[in-house]
């Protein structure tokens, strides 16, 4: 096998891995906006407000 | 565009140039620099519209514009508070769905989530722009508006009116017993800071090339090895040998459900790799005629569109009104794994990401089917 042959399979299999990661991260933990980290969410709120 | 075509072109003769011929160089000509580059040219569409969205954002007509359309939000099954989610999915929608949680009201709040899918995302705009540049002609209709550029709103307006109307439908079917009030302070008015504006702008450019050009890349190297194996002599065949590939296999297999929308196998695709972002549909597309063309020079994907034509009858692949169908099927297709994610987190059940799957490709299917068999019907080609 060539050195080209060589790199495109290494390639190949790095996409194929990052891929299935993206995909894999995307449905376990989303990407979170930075500016909605500190954003209310009134369900939370309330249990709170309830439990105090 | 025309420039970054061009620089486009110039990298890839560089490296056909100075490399020897083999696979690695093939992938990077076809795969990479095909890939990569189509999406990369719409990069001034998408700065653009960051600038205007920015500039609105921080003179605070944002939060005005809130108030102005609670009235008419609440008559809609929203609230005054869903614009700012609704206005921020034109750029993307998982903020926007974010940025419900400021609605104190659940049914509001979910109904919002619900429709922000159908706000026309940056993301799409790299799919219209492609398809009206190729197939809407640039002609002047009313005698003030070019008809590309009118497209191009109506997209944005059929998203936003199907929003408002879906909106009304599911506020009828979702019950609450409580209602919300509207109270919200108006931030004075102020001039944008150019460096601020510059920031975002920036920042948001950066998001559109690194964080989708990895996953586009990636899917590109990935869909460049479906597309060219396995090795069909194309001696032995009277067809491109791309069609004998594992990505011509898997696209004439799905081609039967599209087909009556219009769409051939690389639109069928095109389809499929959208799931990891919707601009990878461009990038898609390129790498299978980049694949196919074979040629010394990265094609041109919009003349490659234009000039195909079906193998044996000759018929052109892509028409306009193909391309309308094809861009109203992106206005209200679920195709965003991310958005889904998020909404099965921001709702807590899988219940609320699975329905707006489905219904979204209700409307897709049925909207591309009305308006590609319609056309047809009409006369149009």
């Amino acid at each position: 096998m060539d050195w080209q042959n060589l790199f495109a399979v290494v390639l190949g299999l790095t996409a194929l891995i990052y891929v299935i990661r993206h995909f894999m991260k995307q449905v376990k933990k989303p990407e979170v906006d930075p500016k909605c980290d500190d954003c209310p969410v009134p369900e939370l709120m309330d249990k709170k407000e309830k439990s105090d | 565009m025309d420039w970054i075509q061009a620089g486009i072109n110039n990298i890839s003769v560089f490296v056909l140039s100075n490399m020897s011929s083999g696979m690695l160089r093939d992938i990077l000509v076809e795969g990479i620099i095909g890939g990569v580059g189509a999406i990369v040219i719409f990069l001034p569409q998408i700065l653009i519209l960051s600038f205007f969205l920015t500039v609105l954002e921080d003179t605070g007509y944002m939060a005005r514009v809130a108030f102005m359309l609670d009235k008419s939000m609440t008559k809609m099954g929203l609230h005054g508070k869903s614009i700012l989610p609704l206005m921020s999915a034109y750029a993307c929608a998982i903020p926007g769905i974010m940025s419900t949680r400021t609605i104190d009201s659940w049914k509001e709040r979910l109904v919002t989530i619900l429709i922000l899918p159908l706000m026309s995302c940056s993301a799409r705009l790299p799919v219209y722009t492609l398809l009206i540049s190729a197939f809407i002609p640039p002609i002047t209709v009313g005698g003030y508006f070019n008809l590309q550029g009118l497209t191009l709103v109506v997209m944005y307006f059929l998203g936003t009116v199907t929003a408002l109307i879906m909106a009304k439908i599911f506020s009828r079917f979702i019950k609450e017993k409580s209602s919300s009030s509207f109270v919200m302070e108006l931030p004075p008015y102020r001039v944008p800071i150019t460096r601020s504006v510059i920031r975002q702008v920036f920042i948001r450019g950066k998001l559109f090339l690194v964080n989708a050009g990895k996953i586009i890349m990636a899917i590109s190297i990935l869909l460049w090895f479906l597309a060219s194996f396995p090795k069909v002599d194309s001696s032995l065949t009277d067809i491109n040998p791309i069609h004998h590939s594992y990505a011509g296999k898997i696209g004439h297999a799905i081609e039967p459900v599209i087909r009556p929308l219009g769409f051939d196998w690389k639109i069928g695709i095109g389809l499929l790799t959208s799931f990891a972002a919707r601009e990878v549909m461009v990038s898609t597309m390129a790498t299978i005629y980049n694949v196919e063309d074979r040629g010394d020079e990265t094609v041109n994907l919009r003349e490659a569109m234009r000039n195909d034509v079906d193998e044996k009858t000759g018929v052109p692949v892509y028409t306009p009104l193909i391309a309308l169908a094809l861009m109203v099927f992106y206005v209200f297709a679920a195709q965003c794994m991310a958005t889904f994610a998020i909404v099965r987190q921001e709702t807590n059940s899988w219940k609320w990401p699975l329905f707006m799957i489905a219904y979204l490709t209700i409307l897709a299917y049925a909207g591309a089917f009305i308006v590609y068999r319609g056309g047809l019907l009409l006369g149009y080609s």
